[in-house]
């Protein structure tokens, strides 16, 4: 070997280390310096290969959590199950607030201690709101379905019908689109907790406003 | 639709591993194996396409190698030659190949003289600098340097001796 090869290496070798004290261009052309090629190549691979990470596995579990999580579309289907066990379990709680606030009505006696007992004070409004703009039988109405939506779309129509306000705090989160069965007959926090299962935004209610962060 | 969610997670499940052992053979760093893994899939959900049972693993994997060289050309050259990223497609394809790497992590345990080797694992397993080595060692920086040039030349010797 030359010295001026042995030097051209050395130098090689400097600028892994230090590649700050060269130029673009002097890095560029060392890398493409046609008598260090076998030699940059081998180096590369002697570094992969005596890698001690190199066989580690990844969790593959939760690599999955994380992309569908990131990806709402992919669980939809499973949302939809979810959802679907869900809904049940509000329906008949929807039922019994329901035959409260109409028992509460026919006899003009506010039922109060009984109606927070069985939802929170904003479910209560929700189902003051249904009883005087809805037939009581309505409350099994399907939930509606956002599909491949923006979530602002979502959040601002959630915001009108529990007449909250929507505050953006997330930059351009508000365009993540999404799958939702929105159940009009959750109070918001639940269906807040829902959409917060995504795990790709932070949704709060304080006070009069939706933030989304 | 629902039929294609349930096929990218059946693709994803059957072929993450070996992706993300592909993509952090090339790309050397654990996060941007993974997120290279997750663009496969992106690009999947984006534009679903069926593909046959046979051609899968070659299908994805090329992707991956798409990707991982998309990713290293992306980067600034000061990158490239500190994580010794190369991108064309004879170097790709050597790194991939678990045989001829394997065989190289046994090359460098044998070694001669022993110092080749302590400096190759000094400086990649343990990835100290230069300068590290040289005083752990007791030696100049650059013997660390000609032991080094010296250690590849001698495993290109030994690999090119049992390859055809």
């Amino acid at each position: 070997m030359t010295q001026e090869i042995d030097n051209k290496r050395q130098r090689l070798l400097d600028m892994t280390e230090h590649p700050e004290r060269y130029s673009e261009k002097e890095i560029e052309e060392t890398m493409h310096d046609p008598e260090l090629q076998d030699f940059l190549e081998m180096l590369a691979l002697t570094k992969r290969a005596a890698d001690p990470h190199r066989n580690d596995t990844a969790d593959v579990e939760q690599e999955w959590q994380r992309f569908a999580a990131a990806h709402p579309q992919t669980t939809a289907h499973r949302f939809r199950r979810v959802a679907a066990a869900v809904t049940t379990g509000i329906l008949v709680t929807g039922l019994a607030v329901a035959a409260i606030v109409k028992t509460s009505v026919s006899s003009k006696k506010q039922e109060t201690v009984k109606t927070e007992t069985l939802s929170k004070p904003v479910a209560v409004d929700t189902t003051k709101k249904a009883t005087t703009t809805l037939p009581v039988d309505s409350i099994s109405a399907k939930p509606k379905v956002y599909d491949n939506v923006p979530l602002q779309t979502l959040l601002n129509d959630m915001a009108s019908y529990y007449h909250k306000k929507l505050v953006n705090q997330s930059g351009d989160k508000q365009n993540v689109r999404l799958y939702f069965e929105w159940d009009q007959r959750k109070s918001l926090e639940e269906n807040i907790g829902l959409l917060n299962n995504f795990n790709r935004f932070d949704i709060t209610v304080e006070g009069d406003n939706i933030i989304l962060k | 639709m629902k039929e294609n969610r349930t096929y990218i997670e059946r693709l994803f499940r059957a072929h993450y591993q070996e992706m993300y052992h592909l993509a952090k053979c090339i790309l050397m760093d654990d996060a941007e194996s993974k997120d290279v893994v997750s663009e496969v899939f992106e690009q999947l959900l984006a534009h679903p396409i069926v593909l046959l049972p046979e051609s899968e693993t070659g299908y994805l994997m090329q992707a991956v190698r798409n990707r991982c060289r998309n990713v290293i050309a992306h980067k600034n050259v000061r990158e490239r030659v500190e994580r010794l990223l190369l991108n064309d497609e004879k170097s790709v394809s050597m790194f991939t190949e678990d045989q001829l790497v394997n065989r190289l992590t046994e090359l460098i345990y044998q070694l001669e003289p022993p110092i080749r080797k302590q400096i190759v694992l000094l400086r990649f397993a343990d990835e100290q600098t230069y300068q590290e080595i040289a005083d752990a060692l007791g030696v100049s920086k650059v013997t660390v340097y000609n032991h080094l040039s010296g250690a590849i030349d001698q495993l290109r010797q030994q690999l090119k001796k049992q390859r055809p």
